[in-house]
């Protein structure tokens, strides 16, 4: 089923709450230069499933492949946790045991403005461990207790993460859209690009003394986007003051400004005129031509049946049917659980 | 190359400004000492930049920032007083004070950190109690309640200024406000500030962007703990003593809490603005109002409101809650 060439894929990924089985069992691929739609009734798991592969929900069983790799931390990332965990514990015995450490280091051997010597720490930490054995013993332990909760936490934070997943080539919009109220759309863009490196702190001091605010290239790349999505001229606008439709632009230039293997479109097409729907039909197809792989979910059967090349129909979480959207409409399963009895396919389904 | 905006000119006039104020005072008739409280603005100031990162950019609610003043305080204290070993100079105990004020954000930030709005305020909060207690126990280390005292004076460059200079840590203070001010508007301006407002705003979407919220809280409240240690250690070296643990407690963080909230939450100016409305009342218009008071009854009076410590926190109050219902006003319509 799946190839190695997959731009993304999915292995029998299963995403159960408690008892409920959200995805059952689901394997998908898209390639380069294809749009994949997954449908299916309100209820279906198709948001789920576009979690679970986001990184926002951790898959119960299965697994998500970006490439033909599964998605997880680099091993230097993995070493970095690690020595972050270890350091944490090294820090809390020190605070736990810095009174008996100051006794037998400063206060045992520091004469009235004598110099400070480096040897009394290697000195002081011999004796108070000599000293009180039991005490250090406790801190020990307590601090095992901390780095193992400490490197939960990172794990939990780092190893499957929607910022895992974004670094692995995924880029994602929501069905309720999530662009940053307090910026232009200008920043809003701008903020997808460079991702794949962290900010850091000397980052934002070092250039200082040379810029303002963003590189050239950012800012180039940026109205780039801008004009791909038809917004140059809204660019400095509040992102709230834009229409619906125009948010979901932004929202799909933001995702493209991380700049995806994948890119996954969570209802696009919702609340949009036909106009609108025309346009971003448009704009779906020429990210396709751009070499990326598009995975749609979406309730507008004219949009999905004009562009798509490949459909998935979901039902209570499980793959029922999936083929082109020819066959999709002939297909009798697909008909019985979502589309009613007649084979009439314009009516957009909410 | 630097390009000036409007408001940077501003700015820069606002500083000038600033940097020649010390002369009205031996222009001005009467005997107004104006530069004692500006001090105080100073430092809380830097103190309000600290706490604007963290509630301002990045959306956290911390209670706590009076604990990282004193760690950065008592660290300033140990690493340049003659009766420990360390005995660094001005800069030395600077750097010392700041590392370990970020090391201590790192500590309370690692664990808490998951903690949302309200809860994480709670934890700070006990941080900040936490942190008297342990500087008052930790007799050996900190000489508990009688705090660690003379600090030696500071030089600059061969220059060595006694607490009683009162003119040249006008101009330390002002530098190290003005420096901070700047430091934290290259931060909102650079991609890390950017990345703290979008945590701020949606953190959901952020982390799809490739973010890591749980790094970039971290960087916030590590920095925001390394500007409060760096406020008490400027405090404790121009008051000549690392205060006592007491100093340190909620008041000053609902100070901190009130000047960032006055200035309008997320503003760097109004910080800046917060402070002097702020630090000003506390300490130029409820001194004069004391003098008053006093003249005015000859006698101590037992109201309650004869002495305004009595109902300053009252006002503090009724300031947070008027801001609070303008901003609020404003959002909504």
């Amino acid at each position: 089923m799946t190839d190695q060439a997959a731009r993304l894929s999915t292995e029998h990924l299963t995403l159960r709450f408690g008892g409920l089985t959200a995805v059952e069992d689901v394997t998908l691929y898209v390639n380069a230069h294809e749009i994949l739609s997954i449908i299916g009734p309100n209820g279906a798991g198709k948001t789920s499933l576009f979690n679970a592969m986001t990184g926002i929900y951790e898959p119960t069983s299965g697994a998500v492949l970006a490439n033909g790799t599964p998605i997880r931390l680099a091993p230097m990332s993995m070493l970095k946790t690690c020595l972050a965990s270890v350091m944490t514990g090294i820090l809390t015995t020190a605070l736990i045991f810095i009174n008996t450490l100051w006794e037998h280091s400063i206060n045992a051997h520091y004469v009235f403005n004598e110099p400070f010597d480096w040897l009394w720490i290697p000195l002081g930490i011999r004796d108070a461990i000599a000293d009180e054995p039991v005490l250090f013993s406790l801190c020990l332990v307590i601090t095992s207790i901390l780095a193992f909760f400490g490197l939960c936490k990172i794990q939990q934070e780092f190893l499957f993460s929607p910022a895992v997943c974004s670094k692995a080539g995924l880029a994602r919009t929501f069905q309720n859209i999530r662009l940053f109220p307090s910026m232009s759309v200008f920043e809003n863009v701008l903020l997808g690009i460079r991702t794949q490196q962290q900010p850091s702190l000397i980052g934002a001091l070092i250039p200082f003394l040379f810029e303002r605010t963003v590189t050239a290239t950012d800012t180039m790349q940026t109205n780039k986007l801008l004009d791909f999505v038809g917004l140059l001229d809204k660019r400095d606008l509040s992102a709230t003051s834009l229409s619906y439709g125009e948010r979901r632009r932004v929202e799909i230039a933001r995702a493209l400004a991380t700049n995806p293997s994948v890119l996954l479109l969570d209802e696009p097409a919702a609340g949009l005129n036909p106009t609108e729907g025309r346009l971003l039909s448009e704009l779906i197809e020429s990210i396709k031509a751009r070499g990326i792989a598009v995975v749609l979910i979406e309730h507008h059967m004219k949009v999905v049946m004009a562009i798509s090349d490949r459909i998935i129909v979901l039902q209570n979480g499980k793959r029922i049917a999936e083929g082109s959207p020819a066959a999709i409409q002939q297909n009798q399963a697909v008909i019985d659980a979502y589309l009613g009895t007649t084979s009439h396919t314009a009516e957009p389904v909410s | 190359m630097v390009q000036l905006t409007s408001s940077d000119k501003k700015l820069l006039t606002a500083f000038s400004v600033l940097l020649f104020l010390p002369a009205l005072q031996y222009i001005m008739p009467g005997t107004m000492d104006a530069l004692e409280p500006l001090k105080n603005i100073f430092i809380f100031s830097i103190l309000g930049i600290s706490l604007h990162i963290l509630a301002g950019f990045t959306g956290l609610l911390s209670l706590g920032i009076a604990g990282f003043m004193g760690l950065g305080s008592y660290a300033y204290a140990i690493s340049t007083s003659t009766i420990y070993p360390f005995q660094l100079s001005f800069f030395g105990g600077l750097i010392v004070a700041i590392i370990i004020g970020s090391i201590a954000g790192l500590a309370l930030g690692l664990p808490t950190l998951r903690l949302k709005g309200d809860y994480l305020a709670i934890v700070t909060l006990g941080f900040g109690e936490i942190v008297q207690d342990v500087l008052r126990n930790l007799e050996g280390i900190t000489k508990g309640t009688q705090g660690i005292n003379p600090l030696p004076a500071p030089s600059f460059f061969g220059m060595t200024i006694t607490t009683a200079d009162a003119l040249p840590w006008y101009y330390i203070l002002l530098c190290a406000a003005g420096l901070m001010f700047f430091f934290a508007r290259q931060i909102e301006m650079s991609r890390l500030g950017r990345a703290l407002i979008a945590i701020r705003d949606d953190e959901l979407a952020a982390s799809s962007l490739g973010f890591v919220p749980f790094r970039i809280k971290t960087i916030s409240f590590m920095l925001s703990a390394a500007l409060a240690a760096c406020a008490g250690a400027l405090w404790a070296s121009f008051l000549g003593s690392s205060g006592e643990p007491g100093n340190f407690d909620f008041n000053i963080s609902a100070l901190a809490l009130c000047i960032v909230i006055v200035g309008g939450l997320g503003d760097l100016c109004g910080v800046m603005l917060g402070s002097l409305i702020m630090v000003g009342f506390n300490s130029i218009i409820l001194v004069k109002l004391a003098a008053l008071l006093q003249t005015q009854q000859g006698t101590l009076s037992s109201s309650v409101f004869a002495s305004p410590n009595n109902f300053k926190y009252m006002v503090f109050g009724l300031a947070l809650v008027v801001v609070m219902q303008i901003k609020y006003r404003r959002a909504t319509r």
